[in-house]
């Protein structure tokens, strides 16, 4: 346990704490923030604010549990507040285009998340995670990228497990769609070049 | 799913920071953090918290707490030492007997003071100065009614003891230095002199009841006794050390006069400036009596030097301005300008009685007495005009004229009481001195201290020039004084 090392060791995990925790999950936080945002060099920017805003909250007398899910929410918020400077469409907006309402039973389901997502080419998915809409990048990134339960999520983004559930489940019927297209087109293609 | 989620996360692997993207992100996170450090606080706060055992956080406190004193302990001893060697000495200065802090006073303090004190002279000084400590403890203690016999007791000892640390110095000096011996012999005999005159008359004022200082009174006759018994008789300092110690004492004089200007009132001010002036005179009398008459001139030295002490005890001690008048201590010494005034005051009064005499003459008196009294009047009359005659001309001798007058005056005096002549009574002892209109009041003096006094100050009689008695310090002003008042 962390509290019976020697005083001198507690005296200096501070800075070394928090400089293990940069080792730990600078890679993480980079790759979240790089599929968030699309943009090599605002996700290094962004990783280093999340880590200057963590410092600051210890340099006032916090103290910081996990460093882990704390820096996840730190970046995540700073990801947020970069969408807003960018004025995207609103969550509303985006439901209502469409034409779902959040919340529908069967979504919720963690079987039916399942289901889905065995239905679904995770490379492909991937690779067309910037098509969706930010709220579900987010939540797919966390979810499969990130591998953060949905408790964990749900802390984070400061939305049920419901809501998060719903969400996911609407993000990979996005994505299966978007493959569906991709594929359709594709086939097209092969077609009209035969 | 969990293929899906394998195929993501296999793709997304490949996201990652570069090497030098992440030494970089590193280095500029390092020099954040140097720039904006934890404060002690945070870091030693955050560092013993130990969420589940209380007994491990109060563990790591008390370790932490040995640990900050392990790194400020310099600091603190420097402020510990501070405190014992600064502070205490400093606040037992204003203590006194009764006080927690006294011992610390008078055998830390003044004991310190002591070792510095390297030659005889200056040990004499500082017993001396203990000395008066001492008595202004005393007088301290009985304004406040503290002063309770066993204290008085062992203030009295300890004047006792000072004053024979003082006199064994003196001993001790005179076998290597006597002139110096002698110096410190007047710094000694002043100060019980002065503390002497301030005691008896605090006893006075308390006639009714036994005075609280009395032993210490006592104490200090004896001791005066004892310092004039062991004096060296015939034995003078040096002309120049003689010279500059008076020098010395004057500077220290003027310096002290300067410093009690918010303290004293304005004609214990005016007195002791007076007195100044008079020592001033006495030493350019002296300084050019040097060449005829040395022997004289010394004695006028150490007259001088005495009076300059006496003053400085003097204004010293606040206690010894209260009980005492600068006149019981240095009798004023008149200018020759007011030696002429009073001789003329003199003439003139012995003239108004003579010519009453002769009125009484005329209505006749007992046989037995009648020819006397003429005997008297003829010889006064014979005196009036001789001084007259002297006063006219350019130079003459003021001791002279002033002998002569005073006899006949006393003379003119009784016999004018014998006859009956009550306008004359009560016999004039005392005179005011048409100095200025503020000396009035204190530069009443003794007509036979005053001839003593003259008698000091003897003049060839040559010289009638009457001395600036504003004097200027300049020369005075010029010598190092290390003595300066605290």
């Amino acid at each position: 346990m962390a509290d019976q090392r020697p005083i001198e060791d507690m005296e200096e995990s501070q800075e070394d704490r928090f400089l293990k925790a940069f080792d730990e999950y600078n890679d993480a936080l980079f790759r979240h923030a790089f599929i968030r945002v699309s943009n090599r060099e605002k996700a290094v920017d962004l990783v280093h604010d999340s880590f200057t805003k963590v410092w600051t909250y210890i340099r006032s007398g916090h103290e910081i549990d996990s460093y882990r899910s704390f820096l996840y929410k730190v970046l995540n918020n700073l990801i947020i507040d970069e969408y807003r400077k960018r004025k995207e469409i609103s969550l509303d907006a985006l439901l209502e285009a469409d034409g779902v309402d959040e919340g529908a039973f069967s979504d919720l389901s963690e079987d039916t998340v399942e289901a889905l997502a065995a239905t679904i080419d995770g490379r492909k998915a991937f690779d067309l995670l910037n098509r969706l809409p930010d709220i579900y990048r987010e939540v797919i990134t966390l979810r499969f990228v990130d591998g953060l339960g949905p408790k964990e999520i749900s802390d984070l983004v400061e939305e049920s497990e419901n809501v998060i559930s719903v969400r996911i489940h609407r993000a990979l019927r996005l994505l299966r769609s978007e493959i569906e297209k991709q594929d359709n087109k594709a086939k097209k293609k092969r077609g009209g070049d035969k | 799913m969990k293929r899906f989620s394998e195929q993501i996360q296999n793709k997304s692997n490949s996201l990652k920071l570069k090497v030098g993207e992440k030494r970089e992100l590193r280095e500029r996170l390092v020099s954040y953090m140097e720039y904006h450090p934890l404060p002690k606080a945070v870091s030693t706060k955050a560092s013993t918290k130990a969420k589940n055992k209380k007994e491990v956080y109060l563990a790591g406190e008390s370790v932490r707490v040995l640990n900050f004193n392990k790194l400020r302990f310099w600091q603190w001893s420097g402020v510990f030492v501070a405190a014992i060697f600064l502070v205490i000495p400093y606040v037992a200065e204003k203590s006194v007997p009764g006080d927690a802090l006294y011992a610390v006073k008078v055998n830390f303090n003044e004991e310190i003071r002591s070792t510095l004190a390297r030659s005889s002279y200056e040990k004499v000084v500082w017993e001396t100065e203990r000395l008066n400590r001492r008595i202004a403890e005393a007088r301290l203690l009985a304004d406040e009614g503290k002063l309770t016999d066993e204290m008085e007791e062992s203030v009295a000892e300890a004047v006792r003891v000072h004053s024979e640390n003082a006199r064994n110095e003196i001993k001790h000096l005179k076998e290597t230095d006597e002139g110096e011996a002698v110096l410190a012999s007047i710094q000694l005999d002043t100060t019980i002199d002065v503390q002497s005159a301030s005691l008896r008359n605090i006893g006075k004022a308390s006639s009714t009841e036994k005075s609280a200082t009395d032993k210490i009174a006592d104490v200090l006759a004896l001791e005066s006794k004892a310092v004039d018994e062991e004096k060296s008789i015939n034995v003078t300092p040096s002309k120049e050390r003689l010279i500059a110690q008076v020098e010395r004492e004057t500077t220290r004089a003027y310096e002290l006069l300067n410093s009690i200007k918010t303290l004293a009132t304005e004609e214990e001010k005016h007195d002791i400036k007076r007195r100044l002036e008079d020592i001033d005179r006495k030493t350019k009398t002296a300084l050019d009596k040097y060449d005829n008459e040395e022997e004289s001139a010394q004695d006028d030295m150490l007259e001088v030097l005495r009076s300059a002490q006496k003053l400085i005890v003097f204004m010293t001690n606040i206690d010894v301005r209260e009980t005492v008048t600068v006149d019981e201590i240095v009798p004023v010494t008149l200018t020759e300008e007011e030696r002429v005034l009073n001789v003329k005051e003199k003439r003139d009064k012995i003239a108004n009685l003579v010519s009453q005499i002769e009125l009484k003459l005329e209505e006749g008196l007992p046989s037995e007495l009648e020819g006397k009294i003429e005997g008297v009047v003829i010889e006064a009359e014979l005196v009036v005009e001789d001084v007259n005659t002297i006063l006219s001309e350019n130079n003459f001798d003021l001791n002279e004229i002033e002998s002569k007058i005073n006899t006949v005056y006393d003379v003119v005096l009784d016999s004018a009481e014998l006859i009956g002549l009550n306008e004359t009574k009560p016999k004039i002892d005392k005179e005011v001195i048409p100095v200025d209109k503020s000396t009035t009041t204190s530069t009443t003096t003794d007509i036979n201290t005053e001839n003593e006094e003259n008698k000091a100050s003897t003049t060839d009689g040559s010289d009638k020039k009457i001395e600036s008695t504003d004097s200027t310090n300049s020369n005075a002003s010029s010598t190092g004084d290390n003595d300066l008042v605290e």
